[in-house]
C-alpha cells in the first residue's frame, strides 16, 4: 500500500485522536504524531502495510514497514481497538520469523533415521506433495481416513483446515489447547455458556486475578494492560493478584496474595461461603442460578468450606480470604479473571467454573466495570465438503466430557489405543509444549507407532526435526488470513493478515499453509480439489464479507487491506453486553416460538436449510440451539444467559453424570500436588512477557533479553536446601531429572518453585540455543549471528511433568512435585 | 520560532515491564546484539510476603550539560542547539570511549562493527519528520511521554507542571531531561541493585 | 554497561608508562642543573624518558575503536576535554623528550648533530619539571573528569598519580644508574636518588591516605566504592601497591643499613612494580565498582 497523503491521514488520524491512554491533554497542533509512519535514517518515508501479528494469540493489529523489498520494522496499527498503535516486544521482534537465516527454505525428506541431522535431503515441491498425498490417499482408499491425524498448534485458518479435514474424511483435528486453556474453557462454558471472558478493567473498582498474567502474557496483554493500568492509575481500581509468584502483574497490583499452586479452588469455595453466609450476594442474581442458592450454602457448610479450612490447603490467611470476598461483594463493579495458571491442574475446570460463579454471585457479569463477553466477527466459508464420515476414535480422550484429545493422545497411542498411520503437524511442537517431553520424542521417533510424519513448519523445531517430510511454511508476514479475536476494548473487530512482501522476491520456496493444503487436495484428485478451487486471498475476501455490522458500508475487503482493521462500535457505546441476559423479551418476539414447559425456555421452531419447518407428528419442533427467552418464577420472560439452560450453571448435569458428586462445586485436590513428599517443592510454570511457549525463541532480540529460565526459589527454601542464587541445581520429578540455574527471590511462595516457559531449546536455531551451529554464511546474512554473547540457553521445564490431565476439562496438570539439590 | 527543548517523562505507575521499548529501539535503529540504547530494570525489594517490584526503563537523558560532550576530545559528541538532542557525529568519533566512562547513566556503547561510539538519538530521524521516537510509539500503556519542554502548552510540559517528577542521579549535576513519575527512591541510588 | 571494563588494562599501562617517562625526564633535567656530580642521572634519565610514553601512546592508539582516525585528536580541539588538551601536552612532551634524548647523545659525542640549538637547551631543561608535572597530573585529571566512576572522581587522584609518576620515574633512573657502572662511581648519585624517591613515596602514601579517607567519610556511593575495592582488589591494593610498592622500599631505605647496586635495583624495582599495580587497580577496579546502570 502506498503511503500517500490520504492513507497517511487515515492511519495518522486515528492516532491523532487518541491521546495516550490516561493522558490528560488534548493533542495540540505542535505535538508529534504517535505512530502510523516510519522513516529511514535519511528521512525518507517507509512503505506501510497493515497486517495482523501472529507471535501470540492476541492478534494485535500491526503495520509492517517495507524498504527495498524487506520488512525493516513492525509497529502497532493505530486503527486497532485492542493495541491502539502500540506493540509488545514479541510483536516488534517478529521480523526474525521472516529473516531467520536458518528458516526452512525448501521441502525436505528424511532419508535416514528420524532425527538424524545428516539425513535431510532437499526435494521438489512436487515430490514432497506426492509423498504426503499418496500416503493420505492410501488411507482414504482403505476406507480408514481416521488413521490420519491433523495436528495444528494454532489454526487461525478461518475454517480452511476444517474444510481440508472434511474433504479427506478424517475426524481427527487435534489442537494443543490442553497445555493452556482447555480446562479453563470447560469451566467457563459450564458456568455462563462462554468459553472466555473479557474485563472492563478501566472501570472496575475491584479486580480479583487468579493467577492470570493480565499485564504480561496471555491473550491481548497489550490491550488488557492499557485498561488495567488506566483503572489502577486513574480510577483507583483495587487490583488483587493471587499467584504463587510475584509476577509482573502482581508487581503492578494493589495487593499480591501468594497461594499454593492448584489450590485456588479452596479459596474460591471459601469465598462463595463467605458471600452466601453473610448474605452479600446480589439479590437480583439469585433467580438466575440453576440450583437454589440456599441449598448451595447448605452444601458449602456441610463440606466445611470455610476460610479457616481453605487456609490450611492454599496457604492464604483466612482473614485475607474473608476480607477479599467481602470486598468483592460490596465494592462494585468488579472483575474476575483466570487462565492457564489455575486451569492447568486436575481440578482446573472445577476451579475456573468457580471463578465465574464468584462474579455471578455478586452480579459482576455483563455490567460496565465487570466481566463481560462480546462476540467476535463471524466469517463465512465458501461451500464446503460434507462433514467427515469417519468417527473419532472414542477412547483417545479419557472421557466424553473433554473437548479435545491433545493431552491424552500420546498416552493412548503408547497404550495401543487408536490406530495411526500418518500425522501432519502445523505450527505445532508437541515435543516441546506437551508435558513429559521424553515420551513424545520416543513415540514420534518410532516408525512402528507413527508410520508417517509430515510437518508443515518454518523452522526445524524439536518436533519437526523428527519428521519424515518437511513442507516449508512462510512467516505470518507472508500469509493471508481473515482475523477476529478477543474484543478486550469492548469493540468487536475484523482484521486482515496479508502478505506484506507481495510482489517482492520471495525469501524461499515456502508456501502458506492453506496453499499447501490446497496443493495436497489437488494432488489427491479433482473430487477433493474442487473444494479448493479458489486462492487463499479469494477465500479471505469471501470470509470477511458482512462479518460485522457496517463493514461493507465502511469499504469492506478492499478498505480492510489498506487500513488493516475495522472495529464496530455499538450504538449504545463501547459494550454490547450491558445487562444483556437480564433484558426482558417483548411479546411480539415470542410469536411463533415453542415453549418448553419443563425448562421454561422459548425456542425458535426448527427449520431446514431452505427455511421450511421440520415437523414431528404435525407439530413444529423446538430448535434447542436457538432459544429466544426464558420465563422465570416471577412470570417475566428474559433473554437469559448463553448456557443451554439459559441460567448460570451452578450445577453441571453433564459433570454429575460422568463423575457423580462433581455436579456442584466441590473441593478436589490436584492429584500431583497431593503426591508431594516431605522436602519436595511444587514446581509451577509461568510465562515471560517477552516470550511465548516455544516459537519465539528464534527471535534474536527476545532471546537476547531472556535466554535462561532459572528456577525461582524463596530464600527460606534455599537456606533449608543449602543452595544459593546462581547455583546449578538438579530438579528431579517422578518423570525425569534436569539441570537448571537457580534464582533465589523473595517474590515466590515458600514450598513452591517457578519455571518460566520459552528457553530450553535444543533445536530452533542459533539464537534459541546460545549460538549452536553458527556458520560464516549465517553471519554474512546477519552479522548478529556473530554477536551471540550469551552462554546460557535454559532448560525446558516440560521434561518434568507427568502425563496427568484434568479428567473434566482435559488440560495438562503442570504442577509437579520436585526434589531440588545442587547439581 | 523559539528553540525547542525535547524531554521525556516515564510514568512508572504505568510501566508493566513488557520490554517492548527495548526491542522497538533495537529494530528501529539496527542496534547490534550485545548493546542496548534503552532497557528496563527490574528492582525488587522487601521480604516475603511483603515484596514489591518496580520496572524502570532507562535511556540516554540528553542532559542539559552532558558529560559526554564536555569530555569528547574531537567534539564528535555534541548537543543540538535547535532542540537539545545529544548526538554523535560518527565521522569525527575516534572511539576513544572517554564518553563511555564519563556517562553516569551508562547509556553509550562502542559499535565494534563501525569502530565508533553510539547511543540513543531520540530517533531524531523520526522526530524531524514529526513522529515520536519508537520507544514512545510502542509503549503499550502510554508510560512514555515525549515533547517540547519549552512549550508550556505541550502535553509533557503540562504533565510536569501537574505531577511530582524525579530524575535519575540528579546529584551528578548534568541536568537530565528524562523525568520519572513515582520513582522509588531506594532505586535511585548508585549502590547497585538487582 | 555496568560492572564491565570499557577502558582495558592497556589504558592503565599507558597511564603508568607516561608517568614513568615524566618522572625520568624530570629527574634528568633537574640533575642537569646540578652539574657533573649527577651526570649519570642526567644521562640515564634522558635515555629512558622518551620510550615508555611512546610505547604507551602506541597502546592508546591500538585501543581506539578507530585507530586510523587518531590524527583527529590534533585537528579538533575541545578545551573542556582533558583528553583533547592531553593529546597536545603529550605530543609536546614526547617531542621534547626525544629532542632531549638526542641532545644527550650529542653531548656524549655519540651523534654528530643536535636537534636543539644552545639557546633552547636551557629552556627545555627549565620547562622539564613543569612538563613532567603536567604529564603526571594530566593522567590523574583524565580520570578525575569522569563523574561516573567514583574511584576516579576524586580530587586527590591527580596528586597520587603525580607522586607515583615522579617516584616511578626516579626509580627507573635509579635502577639504570645503579646497574650502569661500577658501584663506587655511582653510589652517591644512587643514594641521593633513593632519598628523593623516599620523599616521593612519603608524599604518595600521604596522598593515598587522603584518598582512602575521603572515600571512607564520603557519601554512600563513595563508601560502597571503597568497600568494593577492599573486597575484590584488597590483596592487590594493600599487598601490591601499599606494602610491596611503597612501604617495603621505604623500609629498606630508612631502616636498613648497607648500600649496594643490588639493593638499589631491588628498591627501584619494587617501586616500579607498585606503580604499575596502582594504575591497574585504579583503572580496573574503578570501572568494576560502578554499579548497575
Amino acid at each position: 500500500m502506498e503511503l500517500n497523503r490520504r492513507n497517511f491521514l487515515k492511519l495518522g488520524a486515528a492516532t491523532g485522536a487518541l491521546a495516550y491512554v490516561g493522558g490528560q491533554a488534548v493533542v495540540s497542533a505542535e505535538e508529534l504524531l504517535k505512530g502510523g509512519k516510519d522513516f529511514d535514517k535519511k528521512g525518507q518515508a517507509r512503505k506501510a502495510i497493515p497486517s495482523s501479528c501472529f507471535q501470540c494469540p492476541a492478534i494485535c493489529g500491526i503495520i509492517a514497514y517495507v524498504e527495498n523489498g524487506r520488512v525493516v520494522k513492525i509497529e502497532g496499527n493505530p486503527a486497532h481497538p485492542n493495541n491502539q498503535g502500540t506493540l509488545c516486544a514479541k510483536g516488534q521482534a517478529g521480523i526474525s520469523q521472516a529473516y531467520d537465516a536458518q528458516r526452512i527454505l525448501y521441502p525436505m525428506v528424511q532419508t535416514k533415521e528420524r532425527g538424524d541431522k545428516t539425513g535431510w535431503k532437499r526435494v521438489s515441491w512436487d515430490e514432497a506433495l506426492d509423498l504426503v498425498a499418496r500416503r493420505m490417499k492410501k488411507n482414504i482408499d482403505e476406507k480408514r481416513p481416521d488413521k490420519i491425524y491433523l495436528m495444528p498448534g494454532r489454526d487461525r485458518s478461518a475454517g480452511y483446515l476444517a474444510r481440508f479435514a472434511a474433504a479427506i474424511g478424517t475426524p481427527h483435528v487435534i489442537s494443543r489447547s490442553g497445555t493452556c486453556s482447555q480446562s479453563k474453557k470447560a469451566g467457563f462454558m459450564e458456568a455462563w455458556g462462554y468459553d472466555s471472558n473479557w474485563n472492563d478493567y478501566a472501570n472496575a473498582k475491584v479486580v480479583l486475578n487468579f493467577g492470570h498474567g493480565v499485564m504480561e502474557s496471555g491473550s491481548v496483554f497489550v490491550g488488557n494492560s492499557k485498561q488495567a493500568v488506566k483503572g489502577i492509575v486513574e480510577n483507583g481500581t483495587y487490583f488483587v493478584t493471587i499467584d504463587p509468584r510475584l509476577s509482573n502483574t502482581a508487581a503492578k497490583s494493589s495487593e499480591w496474595v501468594p497461594i499454593k499452586p492448584g489450590t485456588d479452588l479452596a479459596m474460591l469455595l471459601a469465598m462463595h461461603y463467605v458471600i452466601l453466609k453473610n448474605n452479600l450476594q446480589d439479590p437480583d442474581m439469585a433467580k438466575w442460578f440453576n440450583y437454589p442458592l440456599d441449598k448451595y450454602l447448605e452444601h458449602l457448610e456441610k463440606n466445611g468450606y470455610t476460610p479457616a479450612w481453605a487456609e490450611k490447603i492454599c496457604g492464604v490467611p483466612a482473614a485475607t480470604i474473608e476480607r477479599l470476598a467481602k470486598l468483592f461483594a460490596t465494592k462494585k463493579p468488579g472483575c474476575v479473571t483466570a487462565y492457564k495458571g489455575i486451569g492447568t491442574h486436575t481440578n482446573g475446570a472445577m476451579t475456573t467454573k468457580a471463578v465465574i460463579l464468584l462474579a455471578a454471585l455478586v452480579g459482576n457479569l455483563n455490567v460496565k466495570g465487570g466481566t463481560f463477553y462480546n462476540k467476535t466477527a463471524s466469517f463465512k466459508n465458501p461451500p464446503a465438503p460434507p462433514a467427515a464420515t469417519a468417527k473419532k476414535t472414542p477412547a483417545l480422550k479419557s472421557n466424553p466430557l473433554q473437548s479435545d484429545a491433545n493431552t491424552t493422545l500420546f498416552e493412548k497411542w503408547s497404550e495401543g489405543v487408536g490406530e495411526v498411520d500418518m500425522i501432519m503437524t502445523w505450527v505445532h511442537n508437541p515435543v516441546y509444549v506437551l508435558g513429559n517431553a521424553q515420551q513424545k520424542i520416543d513415540i514420534l521417533k518410532d516408525r512402528k507407532k507413527i508410520p508417517f510424519f509430515a510437518a508443515i513448519d518454518l523452522f526445524m523445531s524439536e518436533s519437526t526435526a523428527l519428521a519424515d517430510v518437511v513442507l516449508p511454511d512462510v512467516s505470518y508476514l507472508e500469509r493471508n488470513d481473515p482475523e477476529s479475536h478477543y474484543p478486550v476494548s469492548g469493540k468487536p473487530w475484523v482484521a486482515i493478515r496479508q502478505n506484506v512482501l507481495k510482489g517482492e522476491k520471495p525469501i524461499g520456496e515456502g508456501k502458506e499453509q492453506c496453499e499447501i493444503l490446497r496443493a495436497i487436495a489437488q494432488k489427491l484428485g479433482p473430487e477433493y480439489g474442487k473444494y479448493f478451487d479458489i486462492s487463499r486471498e479469494e477465500y479471505v475476501r469471501f470470509s470477511v464479507r458482512d462479518s460485522l455490522p457496517g463493514f461493507e458500508d465502511w469499504g469492506g475487503y478492499e478498505k480492510l487491506k489498506q487500513v488493516g482493521v475495522y472495529a464496530y462500535e455499538y450504538p449504545t457505546g463501547k459494550f454490547e453486553y450491558d445487562g444483556l441476559a437480564k433484558k426482558t423479551v417483548a411479546d411480539k418476539d415470542l410469536e411463533g416460538t415453542i415453549f418448553d414447559e419443563k425448562t421454561g425456555i422459548y425456542y425458535k421452531p426448527l427449520k431446514d436449510k431452505e427455511g421450511k419447518l421440520i415437523e414431528k407428528d404435525g407439530q413444529p419442533q423446538p430448535d434447542t440451539a436457538a432459544a429466544v427467552g426464558i420465563k422465570l418464577e416471577d412470570g417475566k420472560v428474559y433473554k437469559g444467559w448463553n448456557t443451554g439452560h439459559k441460567k448460570i450453571g451452578l450445577f453441571s448435569e453433564k459433570w454429575e453424570k460422568q463423575f457423580p458428586g462433581m455436579g456442584l462445586p466441590v473441593w478436589a485436590q490436584s492429584t500431583t500436588v497431593a503426591e508431594a513428599k516431605e522436602g519436595e517443592l511444587i514446581l509451577f510454570q509461568y510465562k515471560f512477557a517477552t516470550m511465548t511457549h516455544s516459537r519465539t525463541s528464534n527471535c534474536k532480540w527476545l532471546s537476547e533479553l531472556r535466554h535462561d529460565n532459572p528456577i525461582l526459589m524463596n530464600p527460606a527454601d534455599a537456606r533449608k536446601l543449602g543452595l544459593k542464587d546462581g547455583d546449578k541445581v538438579k530438579v528431579t520429578s517422578k518423570t525425569n531429572a534436569k539441570v537448571f540455574t537457580l534464582q533465589v527471590t523473595e517474590g515466590v511462595m515458600p514450598g513452591t518453585a517457578g519455571n518460566g516457559w520459552g528457553p530450553g531449546h535444543w533445536e530452533y536455531g542459533a539464537f534459541a540455543t546460545a549460538g549452536e551451529g553458527v556458520t560464516a554464511e549465517m553471519k554474512a546474512a546477519d552479522p548478529d549471528y556473530g554477536r551471540i554473547w550469551w552462554k546460557e540457553k535454559g532448560t525446558n521445564g516440560n521434561w518434568l511433568p507427568a502425563p496427568v490431565t484434568d479428567p473434566i476439562g482435559g488440560s495438562q496438570e503442570w504442577a509437579t512435585p520436585v526434589k531440588i539439590a545442587k547439581a | 520560532m523559539s528553540t525547542k527543548r525535547y524531554g521525556m517523562v516515564i510514568d512508572l505507575r504505568r510501566c508493566v515491564g513488557c520490554e517492548g521499548c527495548t526491542v522497538a529501539c533495537k529494530s528501529e535503529n539496527g542496534v547490534p546484539l550485545g548493546h542496548f540504547r534503552t532497557w528496563v530494570q527490574k528492582h525488587e525489594k522487601g521480604v516475603f510476603p511483603n515484596v514489591s517490584m518496580q520496572f524502570v526503563p532507562k535511556l540516554c537523558n540528553h542532559c542539559e550539560d552532558p558529560a559526554c560532550v564536555s569530555v569528547c576530545p574531537t567534539g564528535a559528541s555534541f548537543k543540538r542547539s535547535e532542540d537539545g538532542i545529544v548526538l554523535i557525529n560518527q565521522d569525527d568519533c575516534i572511539g576513544c570511549k572517554y564518553c563511555m566512562v564519563s556517562c553516569p547513566y551508562g547509556v553509550r556503547y562502542l559499535d565494534e562493527s563501525k569502530g565508533v561510539v553510539d547511543k540513543c538519538t531520540w530517533c531524531v530521524h523520526r522526530v524531524e519528520q514529526g513522529v515520536v521516537p519508537s520507544c514512545v510509539n510502542t509503549c503499550i500503556t502510554g508510560a512514555r511521554i515525549f515533547g517540547d519542554l519549552n512549550d508550556p502548552h505541550s502535553d509533557i510540559a503540562k504533565f510536569i507542571a501537574t505531577h511530582p517528577v524525579q530524575q535519575l542521579k540528579p546529584e551528578a549535576g548534568l541536568g537530565p531531561n528524562v523525568y520519572y513519575v513515582a520513582l522509588d527512591k531506594d532505586f535511585n541510588t548508585t549502590l547497585g541493585n538487582r | 554497561m555496568s560492572h564491565t571494563v570499557t577502558w582495558p588494562v592497556w589504558i592503565a599501562l599507558y597511564l603508568y608508562l607516561a608517568g614513568v617517562s615524566g618522572g625520568a625526564f624530570a629527574a634528568s633535567t633537574a640533575a642537569s642543573f646540578l652539574g657533573e656530580r649527577y651526570r649519570n642521572v642526567t644521562r640515564w634519565g634522558a635515555y629512558i624518558a622518551p620510550w615508555p610514553v611512546l610505547i604507551g601512546t602506541g597502546l592508546l592508539i591500538f585501543d581506539l575503536g578507530s585507530p586510523m582516525k587518531f590524527y583527529l585528536l590534533f585537528l579538533k580541539v575541545n578545551p573542556r576535554s582533558v583528553m583533547s588538551m592531553g593529546a597536545f601536552i603529550l605530543s609536546l612532551f614526547g617531542a621534547i623528550a626525544v629532542a632531549h634524548f638526542w641532545h644527550q647523545l650529542y653531548t656524549e659525542k655519540k651523534v654528530k648533530f643536535t636537534l636543539l640549538p644552545d639557546s633552547l637547551v636551557k629552556l627545555i631543561r627549565f620547562l622539564g619539571i613543569p612538563l613532567a608535572v603536567g604529564i603526571g597530573t594530566y593522567t590523574g585529571f583524565l580520570l578525575n573528569a569522569s563523574i561516573a566512576v567514583t574511584l576516579w572522581n576524586n580530587g586527590v587522584l591527580p596528586l597520587i598519580f603525580l607522586a607515583s609518576a615522579l617516584s616511578t620515574g626516579v626509580a627507573a633512573v635509579m635502577v639504570a644508574v645503579a646497574l650502569s657502572s661500577k658501584w663506587n662511581t655511582v653510589k652517591d648519585e644512587v643514594r641521593n636518588l633513593a632519598i628523593v624517591d623516599a620523599v616521593l613515596i612519603g608524599l604518595e602514601l600521604f596522598a593515598l591516605a587522603a584518598y582512602l579517607w575521603s572515600l571512607h567519610v564520603g557519601n554512600l556511593k563513595q563508601q560502597a566504592a571503597l568497600d568494593y575495592l577492599n573486597l575484590h582488589y584488597g590483596v592487590w591494593f594493600w599487598g601490591g601497591v601499599i606494602t610491596v610498592g611503597l612501604l617495603l622500599p621505604l623500609f629498606l631505605k630508612v631502616f636498613t643499613k648497607g648500600e649496594s647496586a643490588a639493593k638499589a635495583a631491588l628498591n627501584g624495582t619494587l617501586v616500579l612494580f607498585g606503580g604499575l599495580v596502582l594504575r591497574i587497580v585504579i583503572v580496573i577496579a574503578g570501572q568494576m565498582a560502578t554499579p548497575l546502570y
